[in-house]
């Protein structure tokens, strides 16, 4: 949901990363929190369990600028990949207002990108969010690694609409900044459109 | 102080499916008083003051206005709140974790994660409760040995108060409890208060947006 604070002259919009585990949604975070300067960003609150495996949600807020004298802070959420924390999942997706999903491009990785896209779709739609209408990227991340799917492959399997398609190794930071810069300037477009 | 918040909700065109109402959202031309819905006598301080705007699902399914009296109002109430329970911190906030009013001791205290964090924390008992079969759980404490907090459900909102040892935990939740109730009051007559259907930004330009990305 976002908010516009014209007090402190703030728009502020949430962004959920969103997809199967272990295929980067935390790293992304972690990526972007490592690249920006203090005074733009707040702390990344990470709620993992020891083994570092998100539990309930990554959280991180991001100023990117001024558009109009109002300060454009985006607050970044991840949810837990692993399947059985779906109810935490939907939880998180409260109030959304741009999904990024995060496809492992790994071949072994392809059923449960596919899986979890399916659970996207049905979760914002518990929430009332038609994917079809929501500021979206997806991200095909892992392009580094030898056993991945052509581009071309994930891409007749993966995306929904006209989405961007950002291909990203979030271990070196590859991608992370298009990505979100993607689905940032549709959030803020909706805004525009009124 | 001027402030203003907007918000879209359950409202919004993008969502769908049974939750959607209406494919009203707020549209707004301008800082102009009319466009707030303020009289020309006003100063033009205040006439720019519209502070919040948001579409809260606590009475009727209509969008919420708080204008800057009703906001200083329910700083008034909080910061009576903060007194009245000797606590450190009373903030109010919404579901989705954005930080609506706040009075207290501040200091280098990370409101932001806070908020976030709290309604993460009312979001996860809510869903606890919904799987025995209630619908929410309306209050929630954690005592720390120093520090301790206190966050009530107010509909859509959740009053949050940081205390320590200079409280207790049955004064926070007994003055808590008062104010929870005034507070819904509070809403069910914000919630009245006319719509207006304006848009802010509908002067963004495309190379504005390009140049938060330079």
């Amino acid at each position: 949901m976002t908010f516009i604070n014209y007090a402190s002259r703030e728009i502020n919009c949430k962004i959920v990363y969103y997809g199967p585990g272990l295929c980067g949604k935390t790293t992304n975070l972690q990526h972007i929190f490592d690249s920006t300067a203090p005074q733009s960003r707040g702390k990344l609150i990470s709620l993992a369990t020891e083994t570092d495996r998100t539990l309930f949600f990554d959280f991180m807020p991001l100023e990117l600028g001024t558009v109009r004298g109002f300060k454009t802070r985006f607050h970044l959420y991840t949810v837990p990949g692993q399947v059985f924390y779906d109810a935490s999942r939907k939880l998180i997706l409260k109030g959304v207002d741009g999904v990024v999903f995060v496809a492992d491009s790994q071949e072994e990785r392809m059923d449960a990108n596919v899986e979890s896209l399916y659970n996207l779709e049905e979760n914002l739609q518990a929430q009332g969010y038609d994917l079809m209408k929501l500021p979206y990227v997806l991200q095909l991340n892992k392009r580094d690694l030898p056993n991945i799917i052509p581009v071309e492959e994930l891409t007749a399997e993966l995306r929904r609409k006209e989405e961007p398609i950002v291909e990203a190794v979030a271990s070196t930071g590859a991608g992370v900044f298009d990505t979100l810069k993607a689905v940032a300037k549709q959030v803020l477009t909706e805004l525009r459109k009124g | 102080m001027l402030e203003c918040f907007a918000a879209f909700g359950e409202d919004d065109p993008r969502r769908s499916g049974e939750n959607k109402t209406t494919e009203k959202r707020f549209t707004f031309s301008g800082l102009t008083p009319e466009a707030f819905g303020f009289s020309n006598q006003s100063p033009p301080f205040v006439l720019a003051s519209l502070i919040f705007k948001q579409k809260v699902v606590l009475m009727a399914d209509t969008p919420l206005l708080l204008r800057e009296q009703q906001y200083h109002q329910i700083k008034a109430i909080l910061a009576r709140l903060r007194m009245d329970s000797a606590a450190k911190v009373v903030f109010l906030i919404d579901k989705d974790g954005q930080e609506i009013a706040s009075q207290g001791e501040i200091g280098n205290l990370d409101t932001t994660s806070l908020a976030s964090l709290a309604a993460g924390n009312v979001a996860a008992t809510g869903g606890m409760a919904q799987l025995i079969g209630e619908k929410e759980f309306p209050t929630l404490s954690h005592e720390g040995e120093r520090e301790s907090i206190h966050i009530s459900v107010i509909g859509r909102l959740l009053l949050i108060v940081v205390f320590d040892e200079r409280s207790s935990l049955g004064l926070v939740k007994l003055r808590s409890k008062q104010v929870s109730q005034q507070l819904s009051v509070m809403v069910d007559e914000i919630s009245k208060t006319e719509f207006q259907d304006e848009d802010p930004f509908g002067e963004i330009t495309e190379e504005d947006i390009d140049s938060l990305f330079q």
